[in-house]
């Protein structure tokens, strides 16, 4: 009861709770809050000493390998599923404090968090449990491709087949939904995190110097592609020299960090190429009419959409505000979920 | 049922600040670069029809508008120009121009039972609602302890009623919310206070409690309140204080009736027949028109009431004078 009357006193929410940035849209408010999924813990006195959130997002990040022996800074999902769940637990906590802030009392909230299809009963338990223990009064889990696909605005109850490729920092989604429902679906853990260890791999072999993740990340953004250019751009980056231990400048080029790219790049062309061939003839012949649609940060890397049209020889759009789309279809779902109720789509 | 009349040319009405529609935009941007149509469909994989259906607006024969901008995003990178330009003369053709402004996919049909009364307050109006409410629930409890058993005593006296109608009052006081405000500006309750009481009492329409309700002063409130909804006249009153008004036609249209809407302004619209079938729902924008073909009585919401020219079965109904505050109207029409 006690609970009830607070849910009123709350906004409801949706949660993208990502590898690299968690998201949440609050209902009637838009996209209250992108910040990444990084917790520093403070541990005075020592191993087995009393352990103390320091900072979570923006901050923490900040402190991603600058932190002192004392303070760790971590990312607790890994391949878009729980990997530290106190640690979940207490981000999550933040993170709807944070966009409560202005409440008298504690917030309890309908939440609903959108999970990687590939996630395991196991991982989905661990990440209602999460978000229950950081003060949720409902959670609804949702798999993340349909969130996409109704946050990227594409009718997905119409009886017609439409593709989605999410590429968030963990993993990767494709999915064909026709229906309210999800015909085809495959994860694969590919994702932001996994471009970023490619470019650092890459920098280690050929030039033996040692970067950061940040760095890494920084290359990506600036002169990432997935499929050969016009121009040839560059970067000058500094990292630690493996051979003399000191730190040392370099310059990097587009296309080499595309040759960096391509592991990964290939494991996503291969999923998609497998969904399509797993789709049933009718629903794929939509897809190749109309084309497939690209959410998640991954879909801000360049040229990615030529790549995989130049692949698979069908049409790719990339998504209006790609990083968002997850968690504002999640947002449409629970103003859908007060409408029609919890059937017309499948919700855990 | 409904009936639209989308305006697929939008050559003829593009607002100020726009001077081109995305389809020649495309097209002459296209031929600047000296590329021809089948060059750029093979580039973007699209089919040389598809292409050809966007440089001729023909938004009909082209998927949905997430897909559309998708299209017109891969062209102008294909062209080496900016996407915005075409972005915003697809938005100037009357078409959804970002995610925000697309409504939820699918309603479910016949299953909106959503309090919608309780919506239109802020949350913030809400809240306080709700807490003035739990205070008064707080000083009655304290002030009912307080005074103790005197008021069991007193009750009776005041009402001079004997000791079995004593059993009847509550109801009947309760039922005389709803009933006293009524018959003044023929304002029954919202619309979930008479969705309940007609699940209550059999497959009626919606109109059916209300028009009890109303009847009930004048007639016998005592029988209203025990014998139909008993049970129901506590939880009525409570919407009924906090909810909005609605009003209702006079004119008995009963069958089909036409309705047509003229939107001057941009306005969110529910309407619903009968058969509790939404015949439009959605924010429509500006310049649009719309016919309907419903069962009547027909519900009708209107979030910018001023903003819409209504007519139904041929007369003309005054929008304007029934706007809230807020704007927003709620009224019904053809009620028997």
């Amino acid at each position: 009861m006690l609970s009830r009357i607070l849910g009123l006193l709350s906004n409801d929410i949706s949660i993208d709770l990502g590898t690299a940035n968690t998201l949440i849209y609050m209902r009637g408010k838009g996209i209250v809050l992108n910040e990444p999924s990084v917790v520093a813990i403070r541990q005075d006195r020592g191993p087995g000493g009393p352990r103390s959130v320091e900072a979570v997002g923006i901050a923490a990040k900040k402190m991603i390998g600058r932190t002192p022996e004392n303070i760790q800074a971590i990312r607790p999902m890994k391949d878009g599923v729980i990997a530290d769940f106190t640690t979940t637990e207490k981000m999550l906590q933040h993170f709807i404090r944070k966009v409560h802030h202005h409440r008298m009392f504690r917030p309890s909230p309908r939440v609903l968090v959108c999970v990687p299809c590939g996630a395991t009963q196991v991982e989905r338990r661990a990440i209602r449990e999460s978000a229950a223990g950081a003060g949720a009064r409902r959670v609804y889990l949702m798999e993340e491709p349909m969130a996409a696909a109704i946050g990227s605005g594409i009718p997905v109850d119409e009886a017609r087949g439409s593709m989605v490729l999410d590429i968030g920092g963990g993993t990767s989604e494709v999915a064909v939904m026709s229906l309210n429902g999800i015909v085809y679906s495959a994860s694969v853990r590919i994702g932001g995190d996994t471009f970023d260890d490619a470019i650092t791999a890459y920098v280690r072999r050929n030039y033996g110097i040692l970067i950061g993740e940040a760095t890494a990340e920084r290359i990506k953004h600036e002169i990432g592609s997935a499929y050969p250019g016009k121009e040839l751009e560059e970067i000058e980056v500094k990292g630690r020299n493996l051979a003399e231990g000191v730190p040392r400048a370099f310059t990097l080029n587009s296309n080499e960090i595309l040759e960096a790219l391509q592991e990964p790049l290939h494991g996503i062309v291969s999923a998609v190429r497998t969904a399509l061939e797993q789709t049933p003839p009718e629903l794929g012949s939509d897809v190749a009419e109309r084309g497939i649609v690209l959410t998640g940060g991954g879909a801000l890397l360049r040229d990615l959409d030529r790549l995989l049209m130049e692949e698979t020889g069908i049409p790719v759009v990339v998504a209006d505000d790609p990083l968002t789309c997850v968690a504002r279809g999640g947002g449409k779902v629970l103003e859908m979920i007060d409408e029609h109720g919890t059937d017309f789509l499948s919700l855990e | 049922m409904a009936t639209d009349d989308r305006q697929d040319n939008p050559d003829t009405e593009l607002p100020e600040g726009v001077n081109s529609s995305p389809g020649r935009l495309l097209r002459e941007a296209r031929e600047a670069a000296g590329m021809s149509l089948e060059a750029l469909a093979d580039r973007l994989h699209l089919h040389k029809a598809t292409l050809q259906a966007l440089e001729e607006d023909r938004f009909g024969d082209l998927p949905e508008p997430p897909y559309v901008r998708g299209y017109l995003r891969g062209c102008a990178k294909a062209l080496e120009m900016e996407p915005e330009p075409l972005l915003q003369a697809f938005r100037a053709s009357g078409q959804p121009a970002g995610p925000e402004e697309e409504q939820p996919p699918g309603p479910v049909r016949g299953r909106i039972e959503s309090p919608a009364g309780l919506r239109r307050f802020s949350p913030g109006l809400l809240r306080i609602a709700i807490f003035g409410a739990i205070l008064a629930l707080v000083i009655a409890g304290t002030w009912s302890l307080v005074t103790g058993g005197g008021t069991d005593e007193d009750a009776p006296a005041s009402t001079g009623t004997t000791g079995v109608q004593d059993r009847e009052e509550a109801p009947a006081v309760t039922q005389e919310v709803p009933g006293s405000v009524a018959p003044t500006d023929a304002l029954p309750g919202p619309i979930p206070l008479q969705a309940s009481g007609a699940g209550d009492d059999g497959p009626l329409a919606p109109e059916g409690s209300g028009t009890g309700a109303a009847q009930a002063p004048g007639s016998e409130p005592h029988e209203s309140g025990t014998d139909a909804r008993g049970d129901d006249a506590s939880g009525d009153g409570v919407p009924a204080t906090t909810s909005g008004r609605e009003e209702r036609e006079g004119e008995a249209s009963p069958g089909p009736v036409r309705m047509r809407m003229v939107f001057r302004e941009d306005c969110w619209v529910q309407i619903t027949d009968a058969d509790g079938e939404d015949l439009l729902s959605g924010l429509i924008r500006a310049g649009r028109e719309h016919r309907l073909e419903g069962k009547a009585p027909i519900r009708v919401f209107l979030g910018n009431a001023p903003g819409v020219e209504l007519t139904f079965n041929g007369r003309r109904v005054d929008t304007a004078s029934r706007a809230r505050d807020d704007r927003t109207a709620r009224f019904t029409l053809g009620s028997p």
